[in-house]
């Protein structure tokens, strides 16, 4: 069962997300900030991780790069979330590492798309 | 009355053209030709009593009469010599010295009643000549020098000659005091005139800094308040979809619930709040791009297209939205699609929005989605059209199609409902790549809108090849400018130029005249988004009109000249004022005057041509 670990500080985005991706078959792992995330990857290792771009204190890049960063985590996918939709911040993403970008409110289909084309490339090179 | 004009009909011509520009100067010489004019006139009873009183009046009668008169040649020599202005005023001056030394020293020597005269000379003098440093001390010694004179010759002779005698010349006297006294009052009433009207001037430039120095204020605080009404938009959206999110999600959640326990009522209902928060969405959504492209904030993600795949992508996708009101769908795919250069996320998002107003519109009916390619004047161009056979739209209704929260009627908004930004955000989606959106539709019949956009520039080929061809372009230009003038359409590509001005009026004409002559001309009314379109566009000439709200003429200038891809570009400001020489210091090109002569552009566009033609030779040279 493909694991997912969301890291996203707001607790009705991290319950509906959590939810529906359980209602297909994907198993849930949370964290509510970049910190506790970090640690989580580590420990859970999970198959792909959420990633939250506007968390507290530690912003979603910079929990990224240090995912990334982290020789036992960087093979992870991280596909980064944000209510923002700026060209910049879709660049800014790709650049910390994600492998990919979607906005909120997420549109289920096209993030389980994202989800699965992230499963099928490993070790994702990030974007130039 | 009527010889008051005529009189200043007559200073008006004999005023030479280069003293007419500054106030100042034509107050001068205007004072100087009216006192050379009447002085001689108050002068000459003076030798014409002494003509008669005198028993031997040759020769210093005549030669004082001649003195006198001799003022009048002066206003024809300064039209014959209009560039010795200040040499024929001292000229006159030193003539003024010695026809009233000369008087007196014959007449009455120092208790003459001539002599009174000399006060006029230094008040004429400092008139024609202003009261600079070199005249003050020009005229003291022509005064030192007179006097010096007279009283040399005095000290020779020993006595003043004494043709008349003194009590002989009483009547004399006081006329010569009256013409002096009026000649003086003339000279000091006009003066006064002058240095009231000059603080009247003072106030007058007072009061309009006043009135700039508020419009200034005001025109910040509108930029202020624009700038934080965009910024609050695109906060505002973003803080409505978080919410939107539990509200789209859980509806989602819900409804599978009940989808598997097949509680029918109730997914009705939860369909109808998914399709509200859906529906919100999108409306935020539109927000939130309206109010990027507004604060100059919306960025392009330039990459290469696959059109017969972008194509592919919407039929799939746009098939169950045109099904959804019994309408057969149709595509059209011309020859050769191949790529293009755009942003595609936008592109796609641009003709989506054509689809489902065509689908919103039309019950039972077709439509069309059309791609094609088309060679216009050496440049390539996409365009991909959605037609239907549904409602149409009234003439009078298209020009509005395009406007921020318009729709045909607002019967319209009750009856399909939507937001009235999809059609705006849509043109201005293809303006920031370089095209635009046109419609054609006929009420009752159907409508069509059709996106135009440039299939793009090659991107960074060779870069030998392409300084080749820059240069035998410009080389072919170059001779071109040799003849330029006796042929008025240029056989060679059409010149892309962009036009920036928030006057829509001014840009429909500009398009208009520059389509005509031969131009492709790219219009925008949004000053912020002009970095974005030269980027896509790469224009061969930007305009830009110097007055916009928010974003003016110069700062556009700025931005386009500091950013290295379109440093190069020549720019022209457009403006209804005399700034050219701000234009240059700025960077611009030169500046182009309203209402736009096209005859003025093409010769500002040569000049830059050729400018550019022999930097290139001298780059190739050295």
């Amino acid at each position: 069962m493909t694991l997912v670990l969301i890291i996203e500080d707001n607790p009705i985005n991290r319950d509906v997300l959590g939810r529906r991706l359980e209602r297909r078959g994907y198993s849930i792992r949370f964290a509510e900030d970049g910190p506790t995330g970090i640690r989580a990857a580590g420990e859970v290792m999970p198959d792909v991780i959420l990633m939250d771009i506007g968390l507290g204190e530690m912003d979603g890049w910079e929990a990224t790069r240090r995912i990334k960063a982290d020789g036992k985590t960087s093979d992870i996918p991280i596909i980064a979330l944000t209510a923002s939709a700026f060209e910049s911040d879709r660049i800014k993403s790709l650049e910390a590492g994600c492998c990919d970008f979607d906005t909120k409110p997420v549109d289920l289909a096209r993030l389980l798309g994202k989800i699965e084309r992230s499963l099928g490339q490993p070790g994702t090179v990030p974007a130039a | 009355m009527e010889i008051l004009r005529r009189l200043d009909a007559l200073l008006e011509w004999l005023t030479p053209p280069q003293y007419r520009e500054d106030l100042h100067v034509k107050k001068r010489v205007r004072m100087f030709l009216i006192s050379h004019m009447f002085g001689p006139i108050l002068g000459a009873p003076i030798p014409l009593f002494l003509y008669i009183a005198d028993p031997s009046p040759w020769p210093h009668v005549p030669l004082l009469a001649a003195s006198i008169f001799a003022f009048w040649l002066f206003p024809l020599a300064l039209k014959l010599l209009p560039n010795h202005y200040t040499g024929l005023a001292l000229v006159s001056v030193f003539n003024l010295n010695f026809a009233i030394l000369w008087g007196s020293y014959h007449y009455g020597g120092a208790s003459s009643p001539f002599l009174m005269w000399l006060l006029v000379m230094p008040l004429l003098a400092f008139f024609y000549l202003g009261s600079s440093m070199n005249t003050r001390v020009i005229i003291f010694a022509q005064i030192a020098f007179g006097l010096a004179s007279f009283y040399a010759a005095f000290l020779f002779e020993n006595s003043f000659p004494s043709h008349i005698h003194v009590h002989e010349m009483v009547e004399i006297g006081v006329v010569s005091a009256f013409c002096a006294a009026t000649y003086v009052f003339f000279m000091a009433s006009y003066y006064s005139r002058v240095v009231d009207s000059q603080s009247e001037l003072l106030k007058e430039i007072d009061r309009h800094r006043g009135t700039m120095q508020m419009l200034r204020a005001s025109k910040e605080e509108a930029e202020r308040a624009n700038g934080a009404k965009s910024e609050f938009l695109a906060k505002m959206s973003h803080e409505l979809r978080t919410p939107l999110n539990a509200v789209i999600g859980y509806s989602e959640i819900l409804l599978e619930d009940a989808e598997i326990e097949g509680r029918g009522e109730e997914i009705a209902d939860l369909q109808k709040i998914s399709a509200a928060g859906k529906h919100l969405l999108a409306m935020v959504n539109d927000i939130l791009d309206i109010s990027k492209i507004e604060a100059g904030k919306m960025e392009l993600n330039l990459e290469s297209v696959d059109l017969a795949r972008l194509v592919d992508e919407i039929e799939s996708t746009g098939r169950p939205l045109a099904a959804k009101n019994t309408n057969a769908f149709v595509v059209e795919r011309g020859d050769n699609l191949g790529t293009m250069t755009a942003d595609a996320t936008k592109l796609r998002q641009a003709i989506f929005n054509l689809l489902s107003n065509a689908a919103k519109f039309t019950q039972s009916g077709e439509i069309t989605l059309s791609a094609r390619r088309e060679r216009r004047e050496n440049t390539e161009w996409v365009v991909i059209s959605v037609r239907d056979t549904g409602a149409g739209i009234a003439r009078e209704q298209q020009a509005h199609l395009f406007s921020n929260f318009s729709q045909a009627n607002p019967a319209i908004a009750a009856k399909y409902g939507g937001t009235g930004l999809g059609l705006s955000l849509s043109q201005n989606l293809c303006r920031l790549m370089g095209g635009w959106i046109a419609v054609e539709s006929e009420l009752g019949k159907g409508s069509c809108f059709s996106i135009h956009l440039p299939a793009g520039q090659p991107a960074a080929g060779d870069p030998t090849e392409d300084d080749m061809l820059s240069d035998a372009l410009a080389d072919q230009r170059g001779r071109k400018a040799g003849f330029a003038g006796m042929s008025s359409v240029e056989s060679g590509p059409r010149q892309k130029i962009l036009i920036v001005d928030d006057d829509v009026v001014f840009l429909e004409l500009a398009e208009r005249l520059l389509v005509k002559e031969g131009y492709s001309p790219v219009c925008t009314d949004a000053p912020e988004s002009v970095l974005q379109i030269a980027r896509t566009v790469m224009p061969a000439a930007v305009l830009v009109d110097i007055q916009m709200p928010g974003l003016n003429g110069w700062d556009v200038l700025d931005t386009l000249k500091s950013d290295p891809t379109t440093t190069k570009i020549p720019v022209f400001m457009l403006s209804i004022y005399e700034e050219r020489h701000k234009a240059r210091e700025n960077g611009a090109s030169g500046l182009i005057s309203k209402p736009l002569d096209v005859s003025k552009l093409k010769a500002a566009m040569r000049s830059v041509e050729h400018d550019q033609a022999s930097d290139q030779k001298r780059r190739a040279a050295g």
